[in-house]
């Protein structure tokens, strides 16, 4: 077991650094250079003592052995577009947002599709669970900028229940948050479903009927426990999507989150923040899907035997 | 279903019941007027009776299908059961019979001819830098409803009308002519994306899933790793790339003709002098930016990073065929390996990879939405759907709430990925009927 981890931590660390690699090769050959869009053009001495502050004058592989040797110790770097911002502070500043979206999202994503999930399943072939599928075949083919423009029309203009953009208190996270898990939410309910379905046909879970256990029992305690598998194995993935999902939801809503800064800085080539967002996000990627692995196999008995070696 | 007032030959499953579609509709209709009306409140009293009345005929078709429902295990015709009926046929019986598919496809190729036509007729009619060989009328039907590029003025932002079906943007372009020649090129996008995920999936897993043992545990483990990774974020370091070199290859392109008109001119030392200014990135740039397009770089961007679900099915598939008798036989007649994978496996995979490709192609649309939305897609003179809602975004604020410019190309998007997710559910019912449904 504790070799499993120690591998697997072993190829969060490849991953992460393998895609930092490709980044900082793609982004430093994509044209422009970060001191060019400012406001007064810089004149070519200020431009050279610029590039060497940032080791920008120097080659390629020298400047990815300054990066790594400073990625290594923990130092991102400064920012070359917002004069005299550490990446590090930069990061610190917008994360809890990203975080609060993000977790939020995963949360009622869920909630919302495991419990739709179940009940379509319970009530299989009946107009519930066709009604259900066909909304969740909606929440699976929208974008989800259409949806957080639906919100806003129906819950702010409409009903005012919420306000329309900025990031103060916790009423500002909710419709951003519902925006973005819908999709996940639709998809969840599906795997839920169809887990359930298979679940519900086995063995065992006649038995317990036949114990005389109450519905909710069964389902709660017995079938719901093997149904969570192939949402378990989704939630990689979801994750992954969340992640890039709210770049735009951000960017609709106006948060002070990461991913407006990432694509803020790859347009402006602001080179060291957007290879620090993009360590940020794979690194969270990565581990995430690292812990959806570990707790697979702690819940399911069979995957035991094949990844404990 | 004792007190039914209709006879039993009327009854029918929920799937098979003719009016079951029309009851579903209608409720969704019904429930999403009554949440605009009641949360849009500056609408009038008809609009509330037309809220009454929907529920009514809601209430009424879905009591009709409720009294004639039958079970949905016991078969109408049981005489079918008996009958021989081939692959293909058996297929069409059941797609029929999902309701929602049969009626997605009709819409579906509704949006696609129109959008196809629109860029058919932008093509016939010549257009070399804004300037057509034949000039319309500016009230024309071809103008006003054709031609997205034509910018009508004196009617900039102008609400959804008899003259603008569907308003006009910023510069007084026709949004319905914009939002078909976006169409096209979102289709375009999901069409090609697809195929080249196809491609590289189909390979991939069949390969892995034919060789077997450590060959097939490697390829499938690099499958697992690339799952791990934030592709998006590459894919929009790349469209950064593309859209600098884009940028300096459209200002070399501007020199170029200025050149040209120069030595049209006579002016021969001006022309030695611009072409002296010319740098070698401009040069690479302009060479690159011809070689690999914008959209074609989206559209192999995108394909390249959504083939891995595709190899994974096809390698399953393979699993269980490459033991068949068939493939035995070929291989005593001598076949190589790759004749019989791609001669003989890759034909008898048809059936999902049809159903999953179909799958494809509304995921392959939405990340390109998402990357036109986030400003990194498709770029100016042209336009997708994507590109459209996002200058829509930015097009509505408080004061004036211009809805229209955010409203049609999201809602003819999300139609018809809503289209597309029905019919793969469809085509999966009927081509792969085994296969799970997620």
């Amino acid at each position: 077991m504790l070799v499993m981890v120690l591998k697997r931590l072993g190829g969060v660390i490849l991953t992460v650094w393998m895609v930092a690699t490709l980044s900082f090769f793609l982004i430093r050959l994509a044209p422009g250079n970060p001191f060019a869009n400012e406001l007064h053009s810089l004149s070519p001495e200020e431009d050279a003592a610029r590039r060497r502050e940032y080791h920008l004058d120097e080659s390629y592989s020298v400047q990815y052995g300054y990066w790594l040797w400073d990625l290594c110790r923990g130092d991102l770097g400064d920012s070359m577009k917002y004069r005299g911002k550490t990446v590090n502070a930069l990061i610190a500043q917008t994360f809890p947002t990203s975080l609060a979206l993000g977790s939020m999202a995963m949360l009622m994503a869920l909630v919302v599709g495991m419990t739709t999930g179940v009940l379509a399943a319970l009530r299989q072939n009946s107009p519930t669970d066709y009604a259900l599928m066909a909304v969740a075949v909606f929440g699976i083919s929208l974008p989800s900028f259409v949806f957080a423009m639906l919100g806003i029309v129906l819950f702010v203009f409409g009903a005012r229940l919420f306000p329309l953009a900025g990031w103060e208190s916790y009423r500002h996270v909710i419709l951003p948050a519902m925006a973005l898990s819908l999709p996940f939410a639709a998809k969840i309910s599906r795997l839920t479903r169809v887990g359930m379905l298979e679940v519900l046909g086995e063995d065992f879970i006649r038995t317990a009927y036949a114990k005389g256990l109450a519905e909710r029992h069964v389902v709660i305690k017995h079938a719901l426990r093997g149904a969570m598998l192939p949402v378990i194995s989704y939630l990689g993935p979801a994750f992954a999507l969340i992640l890039t999902g709210s770049l735009v939801i951000e960017k609709i809503f106006f948060l002070p989150g990461l991913g407006t800064i990432f694509v803020q800085a790859a347009t402006n080539r602001d080179y060291n923040v957007v290879l620090g967002t993009v360590v940020v996000f794979s690194t969270l990627l990565c581990f995430f899907n690292f812990l959806v692995d570990l707790s697979y196999s702690l819940l399911d008995p069979r995957v035991k035997g094949s990844t404990g070696e | 279903m004792s007190s039914s007032p209709f006879p039993a030959r009327f009854r029918r499953p929920w799937n098979e019941h003719p009016l079951s579609l029309p009851a579903n509709v209608l409720w969704v209709f019904t429930v999403l007027l009554a949440t605009g009306v009641g949360l849009l409140s500056d609408f009038s009293i008809l609009a509330w009776l037309a809220v009454v009345g929907m529920t009514i005929a809601a209430t009424g078709v879905t009591w009709v299908v409720r009294s004639t429902l039958d079970s949905p295990n016991v078969s109408s015709k049981p005489s079918d059961v008996m009958k021989g009926t081939s692959l293909w046929k058996d297929a069409l019986r059941r797609w029929r019979r999902h309701q929602m598919a049969t009626a997605s496809s009709v819409v579906l190729l509704t949006i696609a001819l129109a959008c196809a036509s629109q860029h058919a007729l932008i093509h016939l009619v010549p257009i070399a830098m804004n300037q057509r060989t034949i000039d319309f009328a500016p009230d024309s039907f071809f103008s006003l409803h054709i031609d997205h590029t034509r910018t009508h003025e004196g009617h900039t932002y102008q609400p959804p009308s008899s003259r603008h079906w569907f308003g006009t943007d910023s510069l007084g372009r026709d949004l319905f002519a914009r939002t078909l020649f976006g169409g096209g090129i979102s289709f375009l996008v999901g069409l090609v994306g697809t195929l080249v995920s196809v491609a590289i999936g189909v390979s991939w897993g069949a390969t892995a899933g034919y060789a077997g043992g450590r060959i097939d545990t490697w390829m499938m483990r690099a499958v697992d790793i690339l799952y791990g990774l934030p592709f998006l974020f590459l894919v929009i370091l790349i469209m950064t790339l593309v859209n600098g070199l884009g940028t300096i290859a459209s200002k070399a392109e501007q020199r170029y003709a200025e050149i040209e008109m120069n030595r049209a001119q006579g002016d021969l030392a001006q022309v030695a002098a611009l072409e002296e200014k010319i740098t070698a990135e401009e040069r690479t740039a302009l060479w690159m930016t011809r070689l690999f397009p914008p959209i074609v770089v989206v559209f192999i961007a995108i394909g390249l990073v959504s083939w891995l679900t595709m190899a994974r099915i096809t390698r399953g598939q393979v699993l269980s065929l490459r033991e068949r008798e068939f493939v035995t036989a070929a291989r005593a007649i001598g076949a190589g390996p790759l004749r019989i994978i791609f001669l003989h496996i890759v034909p008898n995979l048809l059936g999902p990879v049809i159903v999953y490709s179909t799958l494809t192609i509304p995921e392959i649309m939405l990340s390109e939405a998402f990357l036109s939305f986030i400003g990194l897609g498709i770029s100016e003179p042209s336009c997708s759907w994507g590109t459209l809602a996002s200058e829509g975004l930015a097009g509505i604020n408080v004061i004036k709430p211009r809805w229209w410019l955010m409203f049609y190309p999201a809602a003819a998007l999300s139609i018809s990925l809503f289209c597309l997710n029905f019919i793969g559910d469809g085509l999966r019912d009927a081509l792969d009927p085994k296969g799970d449904r997620r």
